[in-house]
């Protein structure tokens, strides 16, 4: 924002628009890295605040999330329609109204626009797809259209930044015009009741506000509004609809039948569509796409085809990251005295957040592909797919994406359950969407995958066990769903009301915006997050670092020669260390799942961030200072004896192995994760509640696994 | 011809709705999306969740029909 210059002054504007119609792309274009995200009490929704400049004048935009209509009947849309009418004490105000319509659906789309032309405030019409609807055989004449409506329309193409001075001009324009649109009149009979109302509400209202009080048969907006405004609103409201419905009136549909009528009746001189019959690209598509069988075996191919895409791209990728850290590593070793500041930099800060930062590749491939299929249309049609499984669930196909986004990251799966308005699906979904297996399992199952089930198996068996991995998350967050829906969060599956977008071809600006986004947030919690917890771990790990004798073990460890006697001064030395100390105490807890009090401690050293167990298992395995490489600690694994005596058995076999993937499959070890459950639903109960079911469940699966795998393998 | 439930129409098929009611929140939302008395739509997708095609948009719907009936009179 530019409040220091004098000269220029700030105009506000609301930016509407249906879901779907590229709103955040032309925010983001307009402008640019300038927006901040506002945050109001007692909502979900995340509505972003940015500027520009053009022709001397501030302009502030307010992106109001995508809706249909702007009649509130939750919190949140509550919001939507507060900002837009200024009736929110955080916001002044807007002096005009930004819609961006699809023109490719251009009716539909008015709906929204017709509701906005109501509120009093100049408004200017944008148009996106518009190649979407030439492509689709409509021409639309924007000069009638714009002459029609009364206000400025403008085609635009956000993401290649067509349009866009127009849109600014008419902007300005309209701060010194200030057109007011044409909008719908309804029935006299209609009008002179909103009249009426309209009358009550003195300088807040608009003619919007009032038509909205009357047709609003659930009271949700009257209620708000008598409590905000201290009007007393009720009877008058009852007593105007009792005249309309009287006279043979549905206030339950007569507004939509009202505007549509209007809209069409607009339009039809201004557009030219190809008959009704005609079959586009989008349906044509679908017809396989959406199909019960052919498009739910596209899916699957889809889903196979990104796993193994995050295998196979993203290995090389993590290879050189890995050298990095290693080459980092050594420098650090070679400057640095061996001592207490060189442990805590190599072993504690560089092998925890590198051995993060390594599944950098995997976050980008995952994020993009899944923002290539959600831009170009496909997501919706995955979500349409699996809303009957969903349903059987008790869930809606809206929770499909969510629990989908979680392969990826928890925390961006629970904040893409905004999209689901029944509060108990939604509970629901946040709930079991961090059984997903996330991208930080993965280090886990490729740990012990190679380690225990790669040498002497066929060759498409750790991909198959991986899969199988990834199937524990599959199969138990449905599971959960289900018992949660039937007992704490009982209720009637809500209604699943979706539209559908047209396919299009991806934006790559939009693509790489979000993987952007996601690798940031990814590096600030590795360079946060996860070094606070290295650290402390080192920390608890290093300290006390005199033996009971009271000798100071990185003394006595540099003066032997021994390999082997080092290793098990450093062994002592762990054991003896707070970490240590706290793992024998919980072996007899972890031994019914095959563990020792070294992956007791790792497990325990993971519940901040489940990534840091594969840096904690190579410091208790006493990997020593050479290098502590995955591969390295893999083929360690294999070898290691309870307690390091040789005489005793291998710690590891494969029930051990599985009954710690399965453990870490089911556990909820992710600070991040808990936060954001706690953000979302605004309380503590359900984050401590996610915590302990999942680790509950986590311990009983694992015992499962190790003790039947011990009967039957 | 008579007027038949929703999802009783079949896949490639066209109809006019006569009647949508029940739950005014539901019928109010469907009604903004142009699913209302009168309306052209023709049925993508039939099944539970069905897929529908409404003016220029595709619109899914699922577990609506507890809720709320919606009659239509298929158009040849």
């Amino acid at each position: 924002m530019n409040e220091n210059n004098s000269q220029s002054k700030t105009y506000r504007i609301a930016l509407l628009g249906n879901p779907n119609t590229g709103k955040t792309t032309l925010f983001n274009v307009l402008t640019g890295l300038n927006h901040r995200v506002g945050n109001y009490p007692g909502v979900t929704v995340e509505i972003k605040k940015g500027s520009f400049v053009h022709k001397s004048t501030v302009i502030e935009i307010l992106d109001i999330p995508g809706t249909y209509s702007l009649a509130p009947r939750s919190p949140d849309e509550l919001l939507s329609v507060e900002l837009v009418l200024g009736l929110n004490p955080m916001e002044k105000m807007p002096d005009a109204l930004l819609v961006l319509a699809d023109a490719s659906n251009l009716e539909r789309n008015l709906y929204l626009a017709t509701q906005a032309f109501e509120t009093g405030l100049p408004v200017i019409l944008a148009l996106s797809m518009v190649d979407l609807a030439t492509a689709a055989g409509m021409e639309i004449d924007f000069g009638a259209l714009s002459k029609k409506l009364g206000i400025p329309v403008v085609a635009i193409h956000a993401s290649k930044h067509k349009g866009l001075e127009e849109l600014k001009d008419a902007i300005i324009l309209s701060q010194s015009e200030k057109r007011l649109p044409n909008s719908p009149l309804f029935s006299e009979l209609i009008e002179s009741c909103r009249g009426k109302i309209l009358g009550l509400l003195g300088n807040k209202g608009s003619r919007f506000l009032a038509g909205r009080l009357l047709f609003e048969t659930d009271g949700f907006l009257a209620q708000q509004l008598e409590q905000k405004l201290s009007l007393s609103l009720s009877a008058s409201i009852l007593e105007n609809r009792q005249v309309l419905k009287s006279s043979g009136i549905n206030l339950v549909s007569i507004e939509a039948k009202c505007r549509y009528a209007w809209i069409h009746e607009l339009v039809q001189p201004c557009i030219r569509k190809p008959g009704n019959k005609t079959v586009g690209f989008t349906d044509k598509v679908d017809r396989i796409l959406t199909h019960k069988v052919y498009g739910m075996l596209f899916f699957f191919l889809i889903m196979f085809l990104m796993f193994t895409a995050l295998f196979i791209l993203a290995k090389p990728l993590m290879e050189w990251i890995g050298a990095g850290k290693d080459f980092l590593g050594e420098s650090f070793e070679s400057f640095l005295p061996d001592g207490m500041l060189r442990s805590l930099l190599v072993e504690g800060l560089l092998e925890g957040v590198g051995g993060v930062v390594v599944f950098l590749p995997q976050i980008i491939i995952l994020f993009g592909f899944l923002s290539i299929l959600e831009d170009c249309g496909y997501m919706a049609r995955a979500a349409f797919l699996m809303d009957r499984v969903m349903a059987k669930c008790g869930l809606s196909g809206k929770s499909f994406i969510p629990l989908l986004s979680s392969v990826a990251c928890a925390v961006p799966g629970v904040l893409a359950t905004r999209v689901i308005e029944d509060k108990r699906d939604r509970l629901a979904t946040i709930l079991v969407a961090p059984l997903m297996s996330c991208s930080a399992r993965l280090p886990v199952y490729v740990l012990f995958i190679g380690a225990f089930l790669t040498d002497g198996y066929p060759i498409w068996f750790p991909g198959m066990m991986l899969f199988l991995m990834y199937c524990v998350g599959f199969i138990t967050a449905p599971i959960a769903a289900t018992l949660f829906k039937s007992t704490i969060l009982k209720g009637k599956g809500a209604p699943f009301l979706m539209e559908l977008p047209v396919y299009k071809m991806p934006s790559l600006r939009v693509v790489f915006a979000r993987i952007y986004e996601a690798s940031l947030s990814f590096l600030k919690r590795a360079g946060t997050l996860i070094a606070a917890t290295m650290v402390i771990i080192w920390a608890v790990l290093y300290f006390p670092c005199v033996s009971p004798t009271g000798e100071n073990y990185p003394a006595l460890i540099a003066q032997t020669e021994n390999k082997a006697e080092q290793d098990a001064l450093l062994l002592q030395w762990k054991k003896n260390s707070f970490l240590g100390r706290a793992g024998h105490l919980i072996e007899p807890i972890v031994k019914p799942l095959g563990w020792d009090w070294r992956i007791g401690v790792a497990t325990l050293a993971s519940f901040p961030a489940r990534e840091v167990v594969v840096g904690t298992l190579s410091i208790v395995f006493g990997l020593g200072k050479d290098s502590k490489d995955e591969e390295q600690l893999q083929e360690i694994l294999p070898k290691v004896h309870w307690n390091d005596d040789p005489d005793q058995p291998l710690l590891f076999n494969i029930p051990a192995a599985l009954s710690i993937m399965v453990f870490f499959a089911l556990c909820c070890q992710c600070g991040s994760t808990l936060m954001v459950i706690r953000q979302e639903t605004g309380s503590w109960y359900w984050p401590a509640f996610t915590f302990l079911y999942m680790t509950g469940l986590a311990y009983l699966a694992a015992l499962l696994t190790f003790q039947l795998g011990m009967l039957f393998l | 011809m008579n007027d038949i439930p929703l999802n009783m129409l079949e896949s490639g098929e066209w109809a006019e709705v006569t009647d949508v009611s029940g739950n005014p929140n539901i019928v109010s939302r469907l009604s903004e999306l142009g699913v209302m008395n009168g309306c052209k739509l023709c049925m993508l997708q039939q099944g539970q969740t069905c897929l529908l095609k409404v003016g220029d948009s595709r619109l899914s719907l699922g577990c609506i029909f507890s809720d709320c009936t919606i009659m239509v009179r298929p158009v040849v």
